[in-house]
């Protein structure tokens, strides 16, 4: 990963003003900030007009969630990081399904912010430990005998150990280094399972859901 | 003194802010058949026996009695649900039971008397038992309590009742008047009843509709106060506790991130599964404790669940130590706690990045703490492994293999 010195321009979605003040004090010159909404509506105003390459978006807004910001803007070019408190799997593999590039919880630290935006604006993924703990779970409780396309709804061993590893709180330069392949292929490994994500079956994904609610 | 003066304004009437007279509440605690009697006996403070004995005379004088008890019952039991919970406190009347009771007769005697007078005297035979099945029917059908019109007994019941009503008011005709005359009398019944209907339910629906807007709002209300209590018990509590404690950034942060743990569980502990007694509830708990105790932010990843036994409980002993081991020694800013229960495998990783230790010169007291978390895995049939490198961390892997029984859970 090469650091760019170049600021990006983000956008903050959050319904809470506190939350918005703070990020935005937290990430401080290194990122433009060129517009805040609190809800469903305003953020894809904003979103719409000032095409920010990153929006930091919250998973519960007012007016319908994070998901439907992503969903009201098909065309755009700005890529979406969740940002969240939530701890609610089914909400945060929703806003991921929706499009985001990934999942950060609000005790993330300013420089791992920054990074994970670097890298959202690059276009790769950003799994926290937790969301590669939901997604694992996800993909887990899928049976493997009723997958009609196994390669687009199971996850390869390889992209299963890569998540392990995030779930176990270790960076991509750590888990290449422990597989010995390169970041870029660690990378494209988590991209893949975004992918998969976002195309997998949307019943199975819905049993798990229940699943989980059921438990 | 107090409790004299309070008694004897309970005893004067006059002194009560609530009305004289009272609709009476069904005394089902007395009841013969609804409680109406007992009800009626109640407010006028007389003896039961006393209603029940006009009741039944009435009913024999052409069955006024039956109706006008059915009437009674419909009117106590809607009266009884619209005031709500109120309580019904019936008011002493100070006048002498004797008389009272003497009265009743009375009224009785002339009701009875105008009713004998009023229905022709063929009425008596005739209509006595056609009215007596339509009241029965009546409240068979109305005596549901709830209004549950989903449960096939209810409407059963209440089907039966309304075939009931109809049976007797076609009997009231057929006896009453010549077999002729019915199918043209029904005709009119028919009309005159779908007259009321058309104007009766408009009404009726508004008031439904009403009665369930209100008791979504009472739910509302009790879900507002459950909220505002346990966030008065845990939330306000912590910021006032953040407060006081201001100036220690550590302690603030503590009680933050305590405070957010226990109301993410609050919030989304019951839709995220886990009971009391599984892995991913107890490996949770685990690492609020240590990070309450150290100060040093966990976090816990758990992907599958299994429910806890004792070799289980061994692993998150193990788990415990690790985690104490890494938040007291290795200055890492977070802790990453993963556990997976995949097939019949249970795995525990704890991994910090801080400084990290050589193998060939831990510590002696680092090196009791591995062999307790090594101890505690063989014994429980697992096994456990630590690696580290100076300045990368440490990282100590548990796993256990489970009862195929038990992975099955």
């Amino acid at each position: 990963m090469t650091v760019t010195h170049v600021r990006r321009r983000i956008a903050l979605v959050d319904d809470h003003e506190l939350v918005r003040a703070g990020v935005r004090s937290a990430l401080g010159e290194r990122v433009e900030v060129v517009g805040e909404a609190g809800d469903v509506a305003s953020a894809i105003a904003l979103i719409g007009e000032q095409q920010p390459e990153v929006v930091l978006l919250d998973v519960h807004l007012p007016g319908g969630n994070g998901p439907a910001v992503i969903r009201g803007l098909p065309n755009t070019s700005a890529r979406f990081l969740a940002l969240s408190v939530s701890d609610a799997a089914e909400d945060v593999i929703e806003v991921i399904r929706a499009g985001a590039r990934g999942y950060v919880t609000k005790a993330i630290s300013a420089e791992e912010l920054l990074a994970a935006i670097e890298r959202v604006a690059a276009g790769d993924a950003v799994f926290s430990p937790r969301l590669a703990g939901f997604v694992l779970d996800a993909f887990a409780s899928q049976p493997v005998a009723t997958v009609e396309d196994p390669e687009l709804e199971q996850l390869t061993l390889r992209e299963r150990d890569v998540l392990r590893l995030l779930a176990r709180g270790y960076a991509y330069k750590e888990i290449a280094s422990r597989l010995f392949i390169s970041v870029k292929t660690v990378e494209s490994h988590a991209s893949a399972v975004l992918r998969k994500l976002q195309l997998s079956n949307r019943r199975e994904l819905s049993r798990w859901a229940a699943h989980r609610r059921l438990i | 003194m107090a409790c004299c003066s309070s008694m004897s304004t309970l005893a004067d009437p006059t002194a009560l802010s609530g009305p004289y007279w009272q609709v009476p509440r069904l005394r089902t605690d007395q009841r013969w058949l609804a409680g109406v009697a007992a009800a009626i006996a109640t407010e006028i403070g007389i003896g039961a026996l006393w209603i029940r004995l006009v009741f039944a005379l009435l009913t024999l004088s052409g069955g006024v009695g039956l109706a006008a008890y059915a009437l009674c019952w419909l009117w106590f039991t809607y009266h009884a649900r619209s005031q709500g919970q109120s309580a019904y406190v019936p008011v002493p009347k100070g006048v002498n039971p004797a008389r009272r009771a003497l009265g009743v007769g009375l009224i009785a005697a002339g009701v009875i008397a105008l009713s004998r007078r009023w229905l022709p005297s063929s009425v008596d035979d005739t209509a006595l038992w056609p009215v007596a099945v339509a009241s029965f029917g009546m409240l068979l059908a109305w005596s549901s309590g709830k209004v549950d019109w989903s449960a096939p007994y209810e409407l059963m019941r209440a089907a039966g009742g309304l075939l009931l009503v109809a049976a007797g008011v076609i009997g009231f005709i057929v006896l009453n008047f010549s077999v002729g005359v019915a199918p043209r009398a029904l005709l009119i019944a028919t009309a005159v009843l779908s007259g009321v209907v058309l104007i009766v339910t408009p009404w009726l629906w508004r008031a439904a509709s009403q009665v369930s807007r209100e008791r979504l709002e009472r739910t509302r209300a009790d879900e507002r106060a459950e909220l505002a209590a346990h966030l008065h018990d845990s939330v306000l509590q912590t910021l006032s506790l953040i407060q006081r404690n201001a100036d220690d950034k550590q302690a603030t942060i503590q009680l933050a991130r305590r405070q957010e743990r226990e109301l993410r569980e609050w919030l989304y502990g019951r839709s995220a599964g886990g009971s009391e007694l599984s892995l991913r509830a107890a490996l949770t708990r685990l690492g609020a404790e240590v990070e309450e105790l150290h100060g040093v932010p966990v976090e816990v990843v758990v992907v599958g669940d299994a429910p806890i036994d004792e070799r289980v409980q061994s692993a998150l002993g193990a788990a415990r130590e690790a985690l104490m081991n890494a938040a007291r020694h290795s200055g890492a800013p977070r802790v990453d706690v993963y556990g997976e229960v995949e097939g019949e495998l249970l795995e525990i990783f704890v991994r910090d990045q801080g400084r990290g230790f050589d193998e060939q010169q831990v510590p002696e007291d680092r090196r009791g703490l591995r062999e307790s978390v090594r101890g505690r895995m063989s014994r429980a049939g697992g096994s456990a492994s630590v690696s580290s490198t100076p300045g990368q961390g440490c990282e100590v892997a548990l796993a256990l293999p489970l009862r195929a029984a038990e992975a099955a859970l």
